[in-house]
């Protein structure tokens, strides 16, 4: 008798935004996955190319001008570039994208009635390594323009990333490998672990988050439990939609790297940012700081390298002032961290002593990654500064206060549980292909756990009041 | 060689397989998530509103005629009444301020199983006053008693946000894992007392005021006319009644036209009704000729049990006059034989009498617990009268202020504003603010009255009625409260 009403469910009447974790998304990708299989190889480009556009239709055609503009002023730049490989020419190529971001970034775009173009800090950084790539003869020129338009507005990477290269894509969207069942399964298993983690891992956590740092009255340990949370939220949230984002690229047949790499088990923080927005992280230094010398020109060069490095990341993120201060810290720890490597480089040789210090400096690292996180969600120092002084004055844990009941402690106890157990897991092996090559009657209990789990725990339906990805509307 | 637009041969059958596949897999696991669905909804958060009354449950063509309305029909018409004085088998398919628009609905949902002889139809929701009306309760019944398109009908009248929650009310309970003890299969509302009397508005004069004004006398001045989307739903229902053979009745309960845009808007249903050659009651307008009166026989909304029987009674004369004959079902025959599953006749006899339930207490040898917060206005008169013949003294407990009290055999053995507490070798009982306990088991304290009926030879809660209106002011726009009927 239920199960009957949902075959009355009617469509909106206006079409729905495409959000990652919709029903409507899951099934729209279906549909671009089995246009995608039928298609001829040479018509797949432009099957993708539509689907591009009526994925970014769905936000609004604003957006679709916006892409489409960087995507041809960014397409002619590259034949010219091509042609002519100055260092002024790259320079004028550059400035229409570099313009653009730091305008919608720093300025009052909305008086003007414009909107913030979704993913643009993602498709402008995209289009800048390709145009460098070009100027360094790394890459080939794209002559066909669709294949180009493909590449910038790939619908499953435009929102959140990852920042993949063209170096790749170009083989893909050309040869377009044949069909491997085990891939897609992969990839559709990734997509929806990247939704399970956003909807019932992420959101839960968000809601316990907002109820210990909003609450003004908390303090003590009450206010630490959030800080160390947001630090699961802001990973859960990021490597859901990385999940999604990569598993639906390898569902149409394309591999992206992958973004994260259990970045809260890294010993320092130069670990950290090799394990942590992984595409990010190697733009910038391919783009950033080896260009600038990298660690070629000594130490003093070095260390001024890497801070611009994290000047700009931290500007990227962000125009509030906190962004700023957030990449600058992160930099200066960093020099701090080196110093202190070097000092201890080699003297340390018994295998036991290596894997306790390896432990503190998880513990200490994780600890550095998570205060600094507070200077990433706050607008500015004196919103963190009465977060500290909230979490210096004495407060024990109490329950109640946070608005917790007893049965989301044990489920919270359980999400952190699992998070740091997988992530410990993906640090040794690839987890999806192992999940996926076990025994089915075990993956089907897994999928039925999934989904009753999904189902009770999840954030959505009357209550429902999930945040939105943290990164998309960077 | 032809050029297609699609893939090679092999690669394309290689392709589907795949497809087919996966398609087969998704649909697994979409079987898997609706089960799921329907296990956790019926283990966990069963919410038995309405199941007990369940309409699918009847045999098929069982029923002679369908009553349609707002909860003004559900308090009116008693079916066992009916079937006593014309032998036909009815069902009140109404709910608590339902629309026309939903009336429509279940009429259709009910010709999906019953082919009825004839429809009566309370009318009161087409009143101005229905905007007051507050609650979704006809979405609840929806979610259990409506299927397909009649249901979806049903709900594309909520706003955007509730859509989801009525379509599927897991997407609201799935959220009780939170506060839930244990996963026992539990009754979402078992601890929770019960609401009770419903509306009461004793305080209902038994005359009307010399000032009354009645369209009758003075005429129909307001230039009203019937809300468009009543009017269609009201002309699709005569439609539907024509094309099926079934003879439609209109009526209006004594109660709730107190305003002459109400009693205009009445005129206008007799209007419609006199176009359509329907019958059509007014009983607002009968009520002198039947002797029908505020206070004796209704609240300011609903009939109690004796102005139901009044009204029930009448309705039956004029469904005398058609030619109708009973499908003669023997289950329904025995229901009304023995008054059970007569949701209508229990709601009118325990629920909406509280002098009855009151006076049933007076001469109980068992436990009575009153609780009462005042919210900053008195309680009615006749519901404290009521109360102090439980044996409460008026010197302790003032009409206005807040008391609580333990009476044992008509003996008040402790009492106090907020809170008492007895302990003895027979049962433990303590009231606070937030809560009743008896015997270590816990029940929620609503506002306004509430009064437990507890026995303590057999350690169990034997009856308990909240009214949560007890002291509303609302009556108060058309009353003039002085003149009270004292019972």
């Amino acid at each position: 008798m239920f199960i009957g009403n949902y075959f009355y469910y009617e469509l909106p009447e206006s079409l729905p935004q495409l959000t990652t974790t919709s029903f409507y998304f899951v099934a729209f990708v279906f549909l671009t996955f089995v246009l995608c299989r039928i298609l001829k190889c040479a018509i797949r480009p432009y099957a993708i190319l539509a689907c591009s556009l009526f994925f970014l239709y769905s936000y609004g055609t604003k957006h679709i001008i916006a892409v489409v503009a960087v995507a041809a002023l960014s397409f002619i730049a590259g034949l010219v570039l091509n042609k002519y490989k100055k260092w002024y020419v790259l320079a004028l190529s550059l400035l229409p994208f570099v313009g653009l971001l730091v305008y919608f970034k720093y300025f009052n775009y909305e008086s003007l009635g414009l909107v913030f173009p979704l993913g643009l800090s993602f498709y402008s950084f995209k289009v800048i390594s390709y145009l460098v790539d070009i100027y360094k003869d790394e890459i080939e020129v794209e002559h066909n323009p669709i294949y180009y338009l493909d590449y910038v507005m790939f619908f499953p990477v435009i929102t959140a990333g990852p920042i993949h290269r063209y170096e790749n894509f170009r083989k893909e969207i050309r040869e377009y490998k044949e069909f491997d069942y085990k891939d897609a399964k992969g990839g559709g298993f990734q997509m929806v672990l990247g939704v399970y983690e956003k909807v019932v891992f992420c959101d839960f956590v968000a809601s316990v988050v907002s109820r210990c740092l909003n609450n003004v009255e908390l303090t003590g340990v009450n206010v630490l439990i959030g800080i160390v949370l947001y630090s699961f939220q802001i990973y859960l949230d990021f490597d859901a939609i990385s999940n999604i984002s990569i598993g639906c690229s390898r569902l149409l047949g394309f591999n992206i790297e992958k973004n994260f790499n259990s970045p809260y088990l890294a010993r320092t923080l130069k670990e950290f940012w090799s394990r942590w927005h992984i595409s990010l992280s190697t733009w910038l230094k391919d783009y950033i700081y080896i260009p600038l010398g990298g660690n070629r020109k000594g130490k003093i060069r070095r260390y001024i390298n890497l801070f611009i490095t994290f000047v700009v990341s931290g500007l990227w993120h962000g125009n509030t002032v906190n962004f700023l201060y957030w990449g600058i810290a992160h930099a200066l720890i960093q020099v701090v961290e080196d110093m202190i490597m070097s000092f201890f480089k080699d003297k340390v040789k018994n295998k036991i002593a290596t894997a306790v210090i390896s432990v503190i400096g998880v513990v200490i690292n994780f600890a550095i990654v998570t205060l600094l996180w507070l200077i990433f969600k706050y607008e500015n120092m004196a919103e963190v500064s009465a977060v500290l002084t909230r979490l210096s004055a004495s407060g024990s844990f109490d329950l109640e206060a946070i608005g917790m009941t007893v049965n989301e402690l044990r489920w919270l106890i359980v999400v952190i549980s699992v998070t740091v157990i997988l992530d410990v897991l993906r640090n040794n092996f690839d987890m999806i292909e192992t999940f996926n090559s076990t025994f089915f009657v075990i993956r089907w209990l897994v999928y039925i756990l999934m989904i009753v789990s999904f189902m009770i725990f999840g954030v959505y339906g009357g209550s429902f009041d999930a945040s939105d990805f943290i990164y998309r509307w960077f | 060689m032809h050029q297609t637009l699609f893939t090679d041969g092999s690669k394309m059958k290689r392709s589907i397989r795949y497809i087919l596949e996966i398609s087969l897999k998704l649909v697994l696991v979409a079987l898997i998530t609706l089960t799921s669905y329907e296990v956790l909804n019926r283990v966990f958060y069963n919410n038995e509103v309405s199941h007990g009354d369940d309409f699918k449950s009847l045999p098929e063509d069982s029923i002679d005629v369908i009553v349609l309305g707002s909860s003004h029909a559900q308090y009116s018409f008693v079916p066992s009444f009916f079937y006593e004085e014309t032998g036909l088998n009815s069902y009140v398919l109404g709910t608590s301020c339902q629309p026309y628009q939903v009336s429509y609905e279940m009429l259709k949902e009910a010709l999906k199983t019953q082919q009825p002889q004839m429809v009566i139809m309370e009318v009161f929701t087409a009143l101005p006053l229905r905007s007051s009306c507050e609650g979704d309760f006809c979405y609840i019944m929806a979610e259990y008693q409506m299927t397909g398109k009649e249901k979806i009908n049903v709900i594309k009248m909520l706003p955007e946000e509730k859509k989801n929650q009525y379509l599927n009310d897991f997407f609201t309970y799935h959220n009780d894992w939170k506060t839930k003890e244990s996963f026992e299969p539990l009754n979402k509302e078992e601890n929770e007392i019960s609401t009770g009397f419903g509306y009461i508005f004793q305080h209902a004069r038994a005359k009307l005021p010399d000032n009354w004004w009645h369209a009758s006398q003075y005429g129909y001045d307001i230039d009203i006319e019937i809300e468009e989307d009543d009017l269609e739903s009201l002309n699709a229902i005569y439609d539907l009644c024509q094309k099926n053979n079934i003879e439609l009745l209109l009526y209006k309960t004594p109660v709730d036209s107190f305003t002459r845009e109400d009693q205009s808007m009445m005129h206008k249903m007799w209007e419609w009704a006199d176009e359509h050659s329907v019958k059509y009651i007014d009983f607002f307008a009968e009520s002198k000729k039947l002797s029908f009166y505020m206070g004796i026989h209704s609240d300011a909304f609903h009939a109690y049990i004796n102005g139901a029987s009044m009204i029930t009674r009448r309705i039956s004369d004029e469904v005398n006059t058609y030619e109708i004959e009973s499908y003669d079902s023997e289950i329904l025959k025995e229901n009304y034989e023995t008054e059970e599953r007569t949701y209508t006749y229990y709601a009118l006899q325990y629920e909406t009498y509280p002098i009855t339930y009151l006076k049933r207490l007076e001469n109980t040898s068992g436990i009575v617990i009153v609780s009462y917060q005042a919210s900053g206005s008195q309680l009615y008169k006749t519901l404290y009268n009521g109360i102090l013949s439980l044996g409460v003294d008026s010197n302790s407990f003032i009409n206005g202020s807040n008391y609580c009290a333990v009476i044992d055999a008509g003996k008040v053995v402790s009492e106090g504003k907020n809170t008492v507490e007895v302990s003895n070798a027979d049962y433990d009982v303590s009231v606070t603010e937030n809560g009743i306990t008896i015997n270590g088991e816990e029940h929620l304290r609503k506002t306004n009255l509430l009064i437990i009926y507890y026995n303590k030879d057999t350690n169990e809660i034997v009856e308990k009625q909240i009214d949560q209106y007890a002291n509303m002011d609302y009556g108060r726009e058309f009353y003039d409260w002085d003149n009270d009927l004292d019972f």
